[in-house]
């Protein structure tokens, strides 16, 4: 069953009769259930638009989305906000944490907001942490745990309502090497064993290696697709080729410093 | 871009920032300006005003107290705002702004707004000036009103005055500007909140010091006052302080403890965010309250008294004007007279009595030997008709006792034990005073009722009938009996030019006792409604700055919460639920000194009540409410502005 599916989205910025550029352009993207997809492009080639908009934060000038069926471009506001809450899990590269929270009470804050019971709220949350491992930090402020840390915590908070969907965007842009080895891991881990269906952005072919589809984009265009076999070492070095064929600049983040 | 350009585009950039310290700095060069214009005023400087000099006296010292507090704010506000900046300050320094440059920058910044304020507070202190000066002449009771007038002399002391104060602090402050490394500058705003902590010790310390000073404040009375008064402002005020150091931090703790309250939709949010805004803000609300308090307080005191010597006036005086004359004596007064010169000047005789009065003294075994006056029931009869109360009658030697003090110092009901009527029923003894003329009288009946000034015609008024009286009258010396004339004219309250002529008209020797309304309002109208309309420009300014000590406070914090809600927004918080968050947060540090100050205030006017021994809690209760109401507003334009500017951040 198709988890997203959008058709024909595009992006134009500007107003008639001016200047105006298109961010997106005929996007057909079809995402199933459990799948972790991943997907690149060099800078400006449209892949924040196309994640804002597939997360219902932006709204496309034409085209379809449905999310588990349904179509956020037609909801009202409150609904909308609504919708997200269920549907929809976020990691942002920069954790988007609430220093006023403690960890635990950052990962409840969707289950709480949604109005779901104390006894229910201990249970998801005993369930998520153990995935992430993340059970021995929960009395923690945030500023007393390491990134690694921190952005699991964010993927604890964007899967613990269990959304159709989690949506990532450059979620190890912030992290060192290790720390970022260790979410994409946990990531992975919830794909595999919890059947969570990911959607991730990048710009590292590091994190994307442990995707099992890339999709590229190149100028707001789907420039094409490649899959995952068994070996992740092999699929990294696919993935550099394809980036090289892509061309454009990738400086912003360092591709080659893991390994 | 030139300097000055900067400096102006980085006003107009945050606004928002500087709206309610510009308003305020505008609102105390506003009062500031219309004192001065009043103190230099040609006819207060040329004494042609009746009471002219102490009001002057009066606003002087208003106007030192006036500067003194913009000196205090100003130079809070102004460091402040230069603390709120400092990562801007590091950018400008990092693309390479000299310290003198970065310093020169703020104080164009700081002095643009000054003039700003100064032009605008001078601006509307002009209309406000013309306003004032028909309020003070009517208040005066001056004949012409002051005419519109403004010296050069106010103009430049005002301009000079605050440039001066608005130049030396911002100098004073741009001391710090530049001092610190780039590095600590732009990350100022990074430091890490640790969550607030609190000691149970602290805790219980505030508790204890909060009930002990209400306790004393509550219990207080004249002969404890002396002893009572310090320790209970000083326990209050540690109470206060620690109520929002340690004791709100508690109470979050507790509602975080309850985890099916707790955990429920935005209770999350709001809860564990009151913790850090209360300990954060602790500082600046504690002050507020206790300057909430203070204000509150004095303006309630003056209030009390305003309102209770107006009330005093209309009951100590039940009449506008009474006219006691030595019996025998050929009348001193017709009241034709006094009708042809009230009519001359516009005064309308609407009531006019003669009665009779002789002075005795009481003897039986429930009266103390009580100054005590004895009138005839036909004469309260016709008082009973001016004053709009039940008539009375009586036969015989029977006798009714009108109580007459039944009004308490400040016009409120004097909260005494309910007298035991029963116990004055009963016969009795009357002898007419100095005399041993002596009459037995059977008392039927006590009431109270306001008929004649107790002062002179004696707190009972024993009401008997036309033949006791004729008789005790003509047993009477000259001096135990009098005629009274009583008088009621229209628009008493401007009639003291009527008053004055019957007063020169009277013989310079003589015994008469006069009882004016006329008089006694037109002092008090000196005395308490001066005080009363010159404190309120003073409270409202400290109102006004206040509350823009919190609205700043909120603002400081603008990026932060900008990027908390935003973060929100995406995990799903809805607009409405931004709304109610917002709201708690705001309403949380608007409300709270609001509260704490008006609690206070309600202690300290049961005190005031104790003191003196009447009822002054209504007054207490108007001033709590109308500042509740005012600061309602504020919050609600605070929140409005606060709420876009989330919004703004927020809203894809």
């Amino acid at each position: 069953m198709a988890v997203l599916k959008a058709e024909q989205l595009s992006k134009v910025y500007g107003t008639k009769g001016k200047m105006t550029y298109t961010a997106l352009q005929d996007i057909n993207l079809q995402v199933e259930e459990g799948e972790f997809v991943g997907i690149m492009g060099p800078s400006g080639s449209g892949k924040t638009t196309l994640l804002n908009i597939l997360a219902t934060i932006d709204s496309p000038t034409s085209g379809n989305i449905f999310i588990n069926g349904t179509d956020p471009t037609k909801l009202n506001n409150r609904k909308l906000a609504h919708f997200r809450r269920r549907e929809l899990g976020f990691v942002f590269q920069d954790f988007n944490l609430l220093d006023t929270l403690s960890i635990k009470e950052n990962i409840i804050l969707p289950l709480a907001l949604d109005g779901v019971n104390t006894k229910e709220i201990e249970r998801r949350l005993a369930e998520t942490v153990k995935w992430l491992g993340i059970e021995h930090i929960l009395d923690k402020r945030t500023y007393e745990v390491s990134g690694g840390q921190k952005q699991r915590t964010a993927i604890a908070r964007a899967v613990i309502h269990q959304p159709s969907l989690l949506l990532a965007d450059e979620l190890t842009g912030n992290l060192d090497s290790k720390s970022a080895k260790d979410v994409m891991i946990a990531l992975e881990d919830l794909n595999e064993n919890a059947n969570r269906t990911i959607l991730m952005v990048t710009h590292d072919a590091f994190a994307a290696s442990f995707c099992k589809r890339i999709i590229f984009i190149k100028d707001g265009r789907l420039f094409s697709e490649i899959r995952r076999g068994a070996n992740r070492q092999t699929f990294f070095q696919h993935i550099l080729d394809s980036l090289s064929l892509l061309g454009g600049n990738f400086d912003d983040v360092p591709t080659a410093r893991y390994q | 871009m030139t300097f000055r350009r900067l400096a102006t585009s980085n006003i107009r950039g945050s606004w928002h920032r500087y709206s309610a310290y510009f308003l305020s700095s505008a609102f105390a060069v506003m009062i500031f300006f219309v004192y001065a214009a009043f103190i230099y005023h040609p006819d207060v400087v040329n004494g042609n005003i009746r009471g002219g000099d102490s009001v002057q006296k009066m606003m002087v010292a208003c106007e030192y107290l006036i500067i003194i507090f913009s000196f205090f704010f100003t130079l809070y506000s102004s460091s402040a705002f230069l603390k709120s900046r400092q990562k801007e300050f590091g950018l400008l320094t990092l693309f390479g702004m000299t310290k003198t440059q970065l310093r020169r920058l703020v104080f164009y910044e700081n002095m643009i707004i000054s003039s700003l304020a100064i032009l605008v507070g001078i601006g509307i202190g002009t209309v406000a000036t013309k306003l004032f000066l028909l309020a003070m002449s009517r208040i005066l009771g001056v004949e012409s009103p002051m005419r519109f007038y403004i010296d050069s002399s106010a103009i430049i002391l005002t301009v000079v005055g605050y440039l001066v104060l608005f130049a030396a602090i911002s100098l004073f402050s741009l001391r710090k500007v530049g001092r610190t490394q780039i590095i600590d500058l732009i990350h100022s705003e990074k430091q890490p909140k640790t969550p607030p902590k609190f000691s149970w010790v602290l805790v219980i310390l505030a508790l204890f010091s909060l009930v002990l000073g209400y306790g004393l404040a509550f219990v207080t009375n004249i002969e404890l006052f002396i002893a009572t008064a310090l320790p209970t402002i000083g326990f209050t005020v540690l109470g206060t302080y620690f109520l929002y150091t340690q004791l709100s931090v508690a109470i979050i703790r507790l509602l975080q403890k309850n985890k099916s309250f707790y955990y429920r939709r935005t209770h999350l949010l709001n809860v564990s965010q009151a913790a850090y805004k209360m300990k954060d803000n602790a500082r600046v609300l504690f002050n507020v309250s206790i300057l909430c308090t203070v204000i509150l307080t004095a303006t309630a005191t003056f209030y009390a008294f305003d309102q209770g010597m107006k009330q005093q006036t209309l009951a100590g005086n039940p009449y506008v004007f009474t006219l006691g004359t030595p019996k025998n004596d050929i009348p001193v007064l017709l009241p034709e007279l006094v009708k042809g010169w009230g009519q001359d000047d516009g005064f309308k005789v609407t009531d006019y009595a003669e009665v009779r009065h002789v002075r005795v003294e009481l003897k039986g075994k429930q009266f103390e030997d009580d100054y005590t006056g004895m009138i005839s029931v036909s004469d309260y009869n016709r008082l009973a008709d001016i004053l709009h109360t039940d008539q009375l009658s009586v036969t015989g030697k029977e006798a009714i006792l009108v109580n007459q003090s039944r009004y308490g110092m400040y016009g409120t009901e004097v909260m005494e034990e309910p007298i035991n009527e029963k116990k004055y029923i009963g016969p009795m003894k009357a002898t007419i005073n100095d005399t041993e003329h002596s009459m037995v009288l059977q008392v039927t009946k006590r009431l109270q009722q306001s008929v004649l000034d107790p002062g002179y015609y004696g707190f009972n008024l024993l009401v008997v009938e036309d033949p006791v009286i004729d008789q005790m009258y003509a047993a009477s010396p000259s001096r135990t009996a009098r005629t009274i004339q009583l008088y009621n004219w229209s628009n008493w309250e401007n009639s003291i030019k009527l008053e004055q002529k019957i007063r020169d008209h009277l013989p310079k020797e003589g015994s008469y006792s006069i009882t004016s309304r006329v008089e006694m309002w037109n002092d008090y109208r000196h005395a308490t409604s001066l005080t009363l309309f010159i404190g309120m420009f003073i409270s409202l300014l400290f109102f006004i700055a206040s509350g823009s000590v919190i609205y700043f406070k909120l603002f400081t914090e603008l990026q932060d919460d900008q990027a908390h809600f935003r973060a929100l927004t995406r995990i799903g918080l809805s607009i409405k639920e931004i709304r109610h968050v917002v709201t708690v947060q705001v309403g949380l540090i608007f409300f709270a000194p609001c509260l704490v100050g008006s609690m206070h205030t309600i202690f300290a006017m049961k005190t005031l009540s104790n003191l003196l021994m009447t009822n002054v809690m209504w007054y207490a209760l108007i001033v709590v409410g109308m500042f509740v109401l005012m600061q309602t507003i504020y919050f609600l334009a605070a929140r409005r502005t606060y709420m876009k500017k989330i919004l703004e951040e927020v809203v894809i």
